[in-house]
């Protein structure tokens, strides 16, 4: 509700907080404790905390593929060779997926202003086309892929003949 | 026992020698036989006719034969050789019978197996023709059936995992299965990966990383 | 929902794990196609059965059972039972097509005798109603000479046969009908006066002897105890100067015995003696008989003059008066040489002739005929012994000849195109909107013979052997038109579609080569086929033998192929004259029946005619001489699909495809395995020998089947007493030998290909082969054969692989079984047999899935294959009405759905 944040004493109401600042000085520090070396380095790891955080972050979009090779490999493991349904929607999805992540890589590393960027988006668009790789080796496994001389068949021209022939048995 | 048998035997061997003897005297000259034999049609054929739409094939049309009305039939004039008597119906199927009928004028009638040839597996002679079985010509339609429908794995796919979406949401909330998806997951749990992430970071991070940690390493031992 | 949790918790793992375990395989079936059966439902829809019997040799109205009948005994070696009222068989009996089937006598009494073979012989005696065998004993003649002469007759309960020794006696035997006891001994009749012009007339032996000018006419009595003999000077009844040496010949169905003496007189014998009927015959070649009519005896006439046509009169003959009901002549009906073969008549209180009349002609058409000439029935027995036929296009519809023709004219500008498509299109929308208000009736003048959009209408050109040619509808088996060619001896007769009726202005053409009939010379006979008129050059009749012939492949300026004749001097005529200059790569050959010559020509055109050199020869089985079985070479219409097939591998087994092969089935003699058949391949145009394969102890069938590289053909082997089927298959190997798209010539190639061959046992008896051939041969090959128990079997290819059970082969080949399966279900005709089947015809449909099928034999069968299936076609029960139905509700529901969801959410956000 709205910030009922009065300053109306409550009765009931007990509050600790003193109302100066300046308690800080009238305390003691504890043994071994030494007042300069705290502020430095809160604002170093704030600063590279967060950024190293970003960095963190950003590599594991870019690893993102590298770490989905071996469950693509076990998926294609698992649709088998035949050539149905579901082993067509799992290859269809493999190849799609990672071709989909290329054309999406400016818009991933959209929020990337750090120093790794080119690395990260090398290495982002390697994974994908291991996965396309991976793809494209499980249809030549099918033997989708027309690498063989009996897909080009149907392509070959027929030969022109040349000599007629006709005859048989003597009519006579 | 034993003699009683050879006897039988002996009886079984002399009167087929008769039977022999009494066809050699319906040769009819010139070494030529007659193939003799019974056939017995199927119940449901019509009592009245079926022996028109019958036929007996010798070798293939060689020697056709034709039954009389009590089911019997003769091929005459025969010579001697071997011969596939078929008995052709449209409806019905016989088997047919390989006769040899040896110079002599002894008849001896075998299945037929032409792979091999030389396999007797003897039949009685005269002929005994039986229906073996009512010719199957056409495919049944397939029928449209419920199961088909259901047992299509495009439906199970679709309308299994529509089930269980609506069913396990209910078992969820139930707090004993809570307990045990959380065993199930500790079990399952695979080691933890070392973070690959981690260490690209580390890598390209450069002195940064390394620097920071060294240095809340070194201040940390310093404080000590 | 607790108790839910409480049932299922304990199991919830347990099924989770079974979920992980269960693996849902997915079962691949093979992707050849085996089955080959149709439905029940299908059975009447695309195929037909007509049954003949043959040309009637002896014939007799049965008037003792209830239904009237007519039984007729034939030249097929047939017996059969025909409803006086519609034509129809009711019974049929068919006997051997050898000589022991052949019938010798036929008589009609309380039962059916019949006499067949040709010693020995079998004497059978039938049920006329149901056609069941009653009895049947066997007779040999001692001595096997002259029984040609022999004579049949049935009298008094009592078989009489009857063996003239010419110049010296009669041997007459009679024995008892039903049980073919002999009674006694054969009785020997002294007639010296015997010769081979005599004739059997009922139980006189008549004959003419005698030096010319005194001839006398002598008749005995041959089943009298006593010597019944009469002998009277030819002199007394015909007038000697003008005769032609005293011929005789029988009456056709008579009542009383008589004969007919120099085609002119007719002589009855009654009560001992001769007495000549007072009328004439008006015609030479005419056909009497003398029946009983009631009262008096009268005898018919028949013949047909060439002006006034079918010509038919009576003349009573107690009373010597002519008949005027019986009467008829016709020039519309045209029955050439007409024959009686039964007749009968009955004659109501009101004097008014009721008449049956049995008519054959020359061209095996039997009519039955009322008195006064008007035909209830007539059966074209011709069909029973087709030699070819052959599958002719129909020609398009006005309206779709309209739309190609507007393709054909070659003019520059675009608006006239454009005005010329709209003009059409208006036209056709005129027809619908006419089709869609009213019958229009212009259409179905023609709609019968206009080609359909599949193009599986089309018309069946028969060639039979009487001479006879028909165009017949191949959907519903109707006679469309007929011809009769009494010259024509169709037993080497070849026919050609020279012009198909795709082109438009000019009609079809399709041209008939045989023998002349009387001199053995080339007759060449040329008609349309949709109508059956003559057309082009009509009748050629030439003056030298034909060797052979061929068909030109390329078609002169009117889209007609050309004709092109090597006589039997190696001189060639090709027809039209205006095409010689078109003849080119065309090569022939030659293959001589009983020695295994074959020789090979190169036809040439030298500027002014077409010259036949002589290029090879080659002597088939060898030094020793063999008998040609059977040739087969490729269809004109068949393509070649693919230049290789794909194996296991994928890689790729090229087909050696050589359009000018040719295969020679030989039987050769052979010292040590007595019968050798040899089957050989060879190149037609070079003489190059591709392939061969031996097979020992076996005699070849007249069958062999040829498509693009694969060669089928039968023998029986002697050894294991079987049929086998024999296939070879040539390939060229991984690579191909030429580039793609090159021209194969035949002198160019230098290597053989590899041969691949493989046997197969038949366990049946085959009597006719042809392999399944479709528009652009895509669809399987399936290898249609006839067998002897009448059934037509399809047999797949895959079958008869020679390739079958290699190791390494792709993955459709099968495991090699010994021997073919016989599928109830691979019967073409189901349970209509087809009675001796003697040929199987196929032709293209427009549908690529879709082969027709005419079988022929005895009867005539019809219908439509398709070996794999029909691919391009819906399903004959393809549910429209499930389909529509559920995609309506869908519809219904998708939008019901939308516009109850969009009310939710207004209401959801209202709140």
């Amino acid at each position: 509700m709205s910030q009922v944040k009065s300053s109306k004493k409550i009765k009931w109401a007990l509050d600790y907080n003193q109302k100066n600042k300046t308690q800080t000085a009238d305390l003691p520090s504890p043994p071994g404790y030494s007042q300069s070396a705290n502020a430095s380095y809160t604002e170093s790891s704030k600063d590279t905390d967060s950024n190293l955080l970003l960095i963190k972050k950003l590599w594991d979009v870019a690893l993102g593929p590298l770490k989905q090779v071996p469950m693509n490999l076990f998926i294609m493991y698992m649709a088998g060779n035949s050539i149905s349904i579901f082993p067509i929607m799992m290859v269809g999805m493999l190849i799609v997926r990672p071709v989909k992540a290329l054309f999406s890589t400016q818009s991933t590393f959209k929020m990337v202003e750090g120093t790794q960027a080119i690395g990260q988006k090398f290495v982002y668009i390697i994974g994908n086309i291991v996965n396309i790789l991976l793809a494209l080796y499980k249809c030549q496994s099918m033997g989708l892929l027309p690498t063989h001389s009996s897909d080009w068949l149907a392509f070959e021209e027929p030969i022109i003949r040349v000599e007629h022939i006709a005859g048989g048995l003597s009519m006579l | 026992m034993f003699r009683l048998d050879i006897l039988f035997v002996a009886l079984g061997v002399i009167s087929n020698v008769f039977c022999a003897l009494n066809t050699l005297d319906e040769e009819t000259g010139n070494g030529r036989y007659v193939i003799e034999g019974r056939v017995f049609p199927a119940d449901d054929q019509d009592p009245t006719n079926w022996q028109v739409d019958t036929r007996i094939h010798v070798n293939g049309g060689e020697f056709i034969g034709f039954i009389k009305d009590d089911g019997s039939f003769a091929v005459h004039n025969v010579p001697s050789g071997s011969y596939v008597v078929e008995i052709v119906h449209p409806d019905y199927f016989y088997e047919p019978i390989r006769v040899e009928i040896n110079s002599k004028g002894k008849y001896r009638a075998r299945k037929v197996n032409y792979i091999q040839t030389s396999q007797i597996i003897q039949v009685p002679y005269p002929l005994r023709m039986k229906v073996m079985s009512k010719i199957r010509y056409f495919q049944v339609r397939e029928q449209w059936r419920l199961t088909d429908f259901l047992f299509n794995p495009m439906v199970i796919m679709m309308v299994l995992p529509l089930l269980l979406i609506m069913v396990l949401p209910k078992m969820m909330n139930d707090p004993d299965t809570k307990e045990d998806f959380k065993q199930i997951s500790n079990m399952a749990k695979m080691s933890e990966f070392p973070e690959m992430s981690e260490m690209f970071t580390s890598l390209f991070s450069g002195g940064s990383t390394k620097a920071n940690a060294n240095a809340k390493a070194k201040q940390v031992k310093k404080r000590q | 929902m607790g108790v839910l949790s409480r049932t299922l918790k304990p199991n919830f793992l347990g099924l989770l794990k079974f979920l992980n375990n269960m693996n849902w395989f997915i079962v691949f079936f093979s992707l050849i196609n085996l089955s080959v059966c149709i439905y029940e439902d299908q059975i009447g829809k695309f195929d037909w059965r007509q049954s003949y019997v043959g040309r009637i040799k002896f014939s007799q109205f049965d008037t003792v059972s209830t239904a009237k009948k007519i039984i007729v005994a034939t030249e097929e070696n047939v017996l059969a039972a025909l409803n006086l009222k519609t034509g129809q068989v009711v019974w049929r009996h068919v006997f051997e097509t050898a000589s022991a089937g052949n019938i010798q006598l036929l008589h009609v009494g309380e039962k059916v005798t019949t006499v067949t073979g040709s010693n020995p012989y079998l004497v059978r005696g039938w049920n006329s109603a149901t056609g069941v065998l009653m009895w049947e004993w066997s007779l040999t003649l001692q001595n096997a000479q002259q029984t040609d002469y022999s004579e049949w007759l049935v009298q008094n309960n009592m078989l009489v046969h009857m063996l003239p020794v010419f110049g010296s006696h009669l041997e007459v035997t009679m024995y008892n009908l039903l049980t073919g006891s002999n009674r006694g001994a054969t009785s020997r009749l002294s007639a010296a006066w015997s010769n081979d012009g005599c004739i059997l007339t009922g139980p006189y032996y008549t004959c003419v002897s005698g030096d010319m000018g005194s001839q006398l006419l002598l008749s005995l009595d041959v089943t009298a105890n006593a010597i019944q003999f009469i002998s009277k000077p030819l002199s007394n009844y015909i007038n000697l100067q003008q005769s032609i040496g005293g011929n005789l010949r029988p009456l056709d169905s008579s009542v009383v015995p008589g004969f007919i003496v120099d085609d002119k007189k007719v002589i009855l014998i009654k009560e001992g003696s001769f007495v000549m009927v007072g009328k004439e015959l008006v015609d030479e070649t005419a056909s009497v008989a003398v029946i009983d009519g009631g009262s008096e005896q009268i005898m018919l006439q028949t013949w047909a003059d060439d002006v006034k046509g079918f010509q038919l009169s009576a003349y009573s003959i107690s009373s010597n008066s002519e008949v005027t009901e019986i009467h008829c002549s016709d020039p519309t009906m045209n029955i050439p040489e007409p024959e009686f073969k039964a007749v009968m008549c009955t004659r109501k209180a009101k004097e008014q002739f009721a008449c049956r009349i049995l008519v054959n002609g020359a061209d095996d058409a039997v009519h039955l005929m009322q008195q006064g000439g008007r035909v209830l029935w007539t059966r074209e027995e011709a069909l029973a012994n087709v030699v070819t036929a052959e599958f002719v296009d129909l020609p398009v519809s006005d309206t779709d000849a309209a739309i190609e023709s507007e393709f054909d004219q070659k003019e520059g500008s675009v608006w006239s195109a454009f005005s010329r498509r709209l003009h059409s299109q208006y036209t056709q929308l005129q027809n619908l909107i006419r089709n869609l208000q009213g019958q229009s009736t212009q259409e179905d003048s023609t709609n019968a013979l206009v080609r359909d959009y599949f193009n599986l209408h089309k018309i069946i050109v028969l060639i039979t052997e009487a001479g006879k040619i028909f165009g017949m509808d191949n959907l519903s088996g109707e006679i469309l038109w007929r011809r009769y060619e009494p010259g024509l001896d169709a037993e080497a007769v070849v026919l050609y579609t020279r012009r198909s009726a795709r082109h438009p202005p000019h009609d079809a053409y399709v041209t008939v080569v045989g023998k002349h009939e009387e001199t053995g010379n080339g007759y060449i006979i040329s008609l349309n086929p949709i109508t059956g008129n003559l057309v082009g050059e009509q009748t050629i009749k030439l003056d030298v033998r034909i060797l052979q012939c061929a068909l030109l492949h390329t078609p002169d300026s009117e889209k007609l192929h050309a004709l092109v004749l090597l006589d039997e001097d190696e001189t060639v005529q090709v027809f039209p004259i205006s095409a010689t200059s078109l003849v080119e790569n065309l090569y022939m050959y030659v293959a001589e029946k009983e020695s295994g010559k074959v020789q090979g020509y190169a036809l040439k055109y030298n500027g002014a005619s077409v010259e036949a050199q002589r290029t090879w020869s080659v002597r088939l089985g060898g030094a020793g001489g063999a008998q040609v079985a059977a040739v087969a070479s490729r269809s004109r219409l068949e393509r070649v699909r693919s230049p290789g097939r794909a194996l296991a591998d994928r890689s790729v087994l090229y087909k050696y495809s050589n359009p000018n092969l040719v295969l020679f089935v030989l039987d050769t003699p052979d010292p040590t395995h007595k019968e050798v058949v040899t089957a050989v391949v060879l190149d037609g145009a070079s003489g190059a020998l591709l392939g061969a394969s031996q097979h020992r102890r076996a005699r070849a069938l007249p069958l062999a089947v040829h498509a693009d590289n694969c060669f089928a053909y039968l023998y029986r082997s002697e050894k294991h007493r079987r049929l086998e089927i024999a296939t070879m298959e040539l390939y060229e190997g991984q690579e191909r030998w030429l580039e793609p798209g090159a021209a194969f010539s035949s002198f160019a190639s230098d290597r053989a290909p590899a041969v691949e061959r493989q046997a197969y046992i038949l366990p049946a008896g085959a009597t006719a082969a042809a392999v399944t051939i479709t528009e652009r041969s895509l669809t399987d090959r399936h290898v249609l054969l006839g067998l002897t128990t009448g059934a037509v079997i399809e047999m797949p290819w895959a079958y008869l692989e020679a390739r079958r059970g290699l190791t390494g082969g792709d993955e459709a080949l099968l495991p090699y079984t010994p021997e073919l399966p016989l599928h109830a279900e691979a019967t073409l005709n189901y349970n209509r047999t087809i009675e001796r089947v003697m040929g199987v015809f196929t032709a293209p449909a427009g549908l690529e899935s879709t082969s027709l099928v005419l079988v022929t034999g005895l009867d005539l069968f019809y219908t439509r294959v398709a070996p794999s299936k029909t691919f391009d076609l819906l399903k004959d029960d393809f549910d429209y009405y499930l389909i529509t139905i559920v995609l309506a509700a869908l519809i219904v529901a998708t939008y019901s759905t939308k516009y109850f969801a969009s009310r939710k959410m207004l209401k959801l956000a209202w709140k």
